[in-house]
């Protein structure tokens, strides 16, 4: 048995195993047709298994890292069954199992080590030495891990607006993880250490504001340590940075060059940003008063918005269906004859930028923050 | 964890992976376990009980019908039984792989090939799940009319192969009537297109012979279906009646005044109590029944009209359309758990059954009793809706449920057979003919010969035989086990 008797496990595995209703939206399946893909399929082999009819194989806890966790299925569900609980407690299981997969064994020891293989000084994100680790400064800009490490661009790009606003900033020369990667994966112990010690740094910084153009750190530090049993950041103000900059045009500190020659422009909510955190009109509203026109819509947005792939670190896990998973976004987009594609996350802008290479597509990608400092 | 292949097994597998290429051949034990399973309550009960049962060999996913007709070749020749698959939401086993072989999940062929707006068409590969097929219609303005309880899961190609009914069958029909043309892989390899039109008179239209055939004639490849702009109004009455007769009887008289509503749900009173008060917390007793139209604004007001003219008497609740907009609105709710008891281990079984109205009632009351009387100390429980309407006749989706099963395996599965066996009979011994459109497969294909004849079988069998010479083609279903 996997799961306690009566434990909220069981519940949804009861509710999941026979339950086709959601099938059809999971992203994951949408581009493998596999029903060992699918919510209910997930739900089915962990039963089989919490009910001593079948043991763990490789392939099923391969099936179990096989899911972006976008949480699609627990919202078009009637009743909000929490596939994505499931799949996060069937992890920590494997994990405790010791069952865990080399890759994802390697994965772990990469993220935690992740400031020692951090080789890249920050210069390279051509930000002038002192702008980092300045202390009881207003605005604590948090990159983000896979920023850092995939998309170092874009942290030139949010210094460049945030200069321009002129307000007091500073961000960590050596930032590390935020632990949601680790906490995704199944390792919640490392998770929490890694979080407390990133609230650690920012602690002694003592900032009145963070904002971060990352919705996994946004995610890890609005929602996910308040939960954790670990001191949080309850006073100081955390935002994604399209709703800061869109707090900073209401007060008329920012004002938006207009650019109608943008046009075409279609907006992909990132899951942890829309589902996870809400955070669906800000990003909208930025690009309509940058393009004078409200972006494109895919057939399924806002809340409903497919995943791109990226999700629970598929894009280093799982890189083949990652890279179809974002592929069917491509596709998507320019069905709705998009010419750019619009994020507000580097880890879709990074997978959407390799599918769109590969389909040959033509197809513009940029995160929100390019778009704003053009 | 790979399927341990023997030497035999692995020069299959090597021809697969020359047909399919490597990335569509599945052999792993996390798919196949999935794939086990359909929505017939034997499969999921064996699920999760220690009972394994046969499972196929591989399973393969085609991109187009050039790989199909070279896996069918290869499997005649050596004798290899192929199992269709398309969303795997049947309810009889028909998609089960129970002599083992090679599973063929049609999904990874989705594609949407042509969409006519003048002809009203749309040409469609067989793995498109029914609502991406919908939402594709959508955008441009279209509907394909087909919204059955599976819409989310199910494929085009899966309600072809069962002669699926969506909720609008009463206006917009059966497969049978949706489809204009088919192209079927044949169980020889050859590739056969029926004609392009549903309505003709150039001799039998062999089309119909792949509808409801469930896989045992040839693979559907290809599909030209009817489309429709999307109605410009929907209105919905609905009325509590005081009893089963009088509802039975106003819906024939709606149906035989010409009227045309799209859907007309009738609720006997168990279905009543259980569904509308738990769910629309409604009040009182009776017979549900909603009715509703679809249409230019004009014809749906006309006929809302005409139906409160027959349906006028003194003893009728008029509950007016809050009730049925609400059902409308919410339609797919009561399929999700726990509202669907799909997600408890209790016996359950769908058992459509149509007839014409001379015997209707008595075909009710007769499953009814078989069900309620004949398995009474096993709480067995009875209930059932009127959902498809013509002027000749309607159907009866009458379920049966038992929630303290035997412990016992073979006991629980004997009393599941009982029961089927109990309730098919009293439908077809009084004139009822099975209308399962959620799949024949296994649970009921031993009921064909019953359903047919004799000779109505034997031709069945002889055609099964010609176009199949090896018997190949998803063996053991539609009672087809005996096919030498």
């Amino acid at each position: 048995m996997i799961f306690k008797k009566n434990s909220k496990e069981k519940e949804i595995l009861k509710m999941c195993r026979y339950c086709f209703m959601c099938r059809h939206a999971c992203p994951v399946f949408l581009e493998t047709k596999m029903d060992s893909n699918t919510p209910r399929g997930h739900a089915l082999l962990i039963s089989r298994i919490d009910e001593n009819i079948s043991e763990w194989t490789e392939d099923t806890v391969d099936k179990i890292y096989q899911c972006s966790q976008c949480s699609l299925c627990k919202e078009l569900c009637e009743f909000s069954w929490e596939e994505d609980t499931l799949i996060q407690s069937t992890r920590e299981m494997i994990v405790k199992l010791k069952i865990v997969p080399d890759e994802i064994k390697k994965l772990k020891s990469f993220l935690i080590n992740y400031n020692i293989n951090q080789n890249k000084s920050p210069n390279v994100f051509d930000i002038n030495n002192d702008r980092f680790d300045r202390k009881h400064i207003d605005v604590l800009y948090l990159a983000g891990y896979s920023t850092l490490f995939e998309q170092p661009e874009i942290i030139k790009k949010t210094a460049d607006v945030l200069n321009s606003i002129g307000i007091k900033w500073t961000m960590f020369k050596e930032e590390g993880i935020a632990g949601i990667e680790l906490f995704e994966l199944g390792y919640t112990k490392e998770a929490k250490i890694a979080a407390k010690k990133l609230i650690n740094k920012i602690l002694e910084i003592k900032p009145k504001i963070i904002i971060t153009g990352n919705p996994h750190v946004y995610k890890t530090l609005k929602s996910l340590t308040p939960q954790w049993d670990i001191d949080y950041l309850s006073d100081i103000k955390i935002y994604h940075i399209v709703e800061y900059l869109y707090l900073k045009i209401k007060d008329r500190t920012l004002k938006l060059k207009k650019n109608p020659n943008f046009s075409k422009i279609i907006y992909h909510d990132p899951c942890q940003l829309g589902r996870n955190m809400g955070v669906y009109d800000e990003p909208r509203e930025l690009i309509k008063l940058i393009t004078g026109n409200p972006p494109l819509e895919f057939l399924h947005s806002r809340n409903e918005a497919e995943c791109c792939g990226a999700g629970s670190v598929m894009y280093l896990t799982h890189p083949d269906i990652t890279r179809k998973m974002a592929q069917i976004i491509i596709y998507n987009a320019l069905e709705m004859n998009a010419k750019t594609i619009v994020t507000a996350c580097p880890n879709c802008k990074k997978v959407f930028e390799d599918a769109s290479i590969k389909t040959n597509s033509n197809l513009k990608v940029i995160d929100i923050i390019e778009l704003i400092s053009l | 964890m790979q399927k341990t292949w023997s030497n035999s097994t692995k020069s299959i597998r090597n021809k697969l992976v020359e047909i399919f290429g490597d990335e569509n051949v599945i052999t792993d034990q996390s798919e196949i376990e999935c794939q086990k399973v359909d929505v017939w309550w034997i499969t999921r009960y064996k699920m999760l009980q220690e009972k394994d049962f046969q499972q196929p060999l591989a399973i393969v996913f085609p991109e187009n019908k050039e790989q199909i007709v070279s896996l069918v070749k290869f499997c005649n020749i050596n004798k290899i039984p192929i199992i269709p698959r398309g969303g795997g939401a049947g309810d009889s086993g028909g998609s089960v792989a129970i002599k083992s072989g090679i599973t063929v999940d049609t999904k990874r062929m989705d594609k949407v090939l042509k969409i006519n707006k003048k002809s009203l068409t749309i040409r469609v590969q067989p793995g498109i799940l029914q609502i991406h097929l919908e939402e594709y219609l959508n955008r441009f303005g279209y509907t394909m009319n087909h919204l059955p309880a599976s819409f989310n899961t199910s494929t085009i190609g899966g309600f072809v192969s069962t002669n699926g009914t969506g909720i609008l069958s009463s206006k917009y029909g059966k497969l049978t009537d949706i489809v204009h043309q088919l192209e079927v892989v044949l169980p020889d390899g050859k590739i056969f297109k029926s004609l392009a039109v549903n309505h003709h008179s150039t001799g039998p239209d062999f089309s119909k012979l792949f509808i409801g055939a469930e896989g045992t004639l040839g693979i559907i490849t290809e599909i030209l279906c009817k489309i429709y702009p999307i109605p410009e109004k929907m209105a919905f009455l609905s009325f509590l009646l005081p009893n089963l007769k009088e509802g039975i009887d106003y819906g024939r008289k709606i149906m035989e005044s010409g009227l045309e509503p799209c859907i007309m749900r009738f609720y006997d009173e168990k279905d009543t109590e259980h569904i509308l008060k738990n769910q629309y917390k409604m009040k009182g007793k009776g017979c549900f029944l909603m009715i509703g139209f679809d249409g230019l604004k004009e014809i749906v007001d006309v006929q809302t009209k005409l139906v409160s003219k027959i349906i006028s008497k003194n003893n009728i609740k008029e509950l007016g359309d809050k009730q049925a907009w609400d059902w409308w609105k919410n339609r797919l709710r009561s399929y999700y758990p726990p509202l669907d008891y799909i997600c408890e281990p209790w016996m359950t079984a769908v058992m459509d059954t149509i007839a014409p109205y001379e015997c209707i009632e008595n075909i009710y009351l007769n499953m009814k009793s078989a069900v309620e009387d004949g398995f009474k100390e096993f709480g067995a429980i009875f209930h059932a809706h009127f959902s498809h309407w013509y002027n000749w006749g309607t159907s009866i989706y009458p379920s049966f449920l038992v929630k303290d099963i035997p412990k016992e395996y073979d006991k629980a599965v004997k009393l599941y057979d009982d029961i089927t066996d109990a309730c098919i009979n009293a439908a077809i011994n009084n004139g009822g003919v099975i209308n399962e459109h959620h799949g024949i497969g296994i649970r009921l294909g031993n009921y064909l010969k019953k359903s047919y004849g004799n000779e109505g079988f034997e031709l069945f069998k002889k055609i099964k035989k010609a176009l199949d010479v090896n018997n190949i083609m998803n063996p053991g279903k539609l009672g087809l086990n005996e096919v030498e």
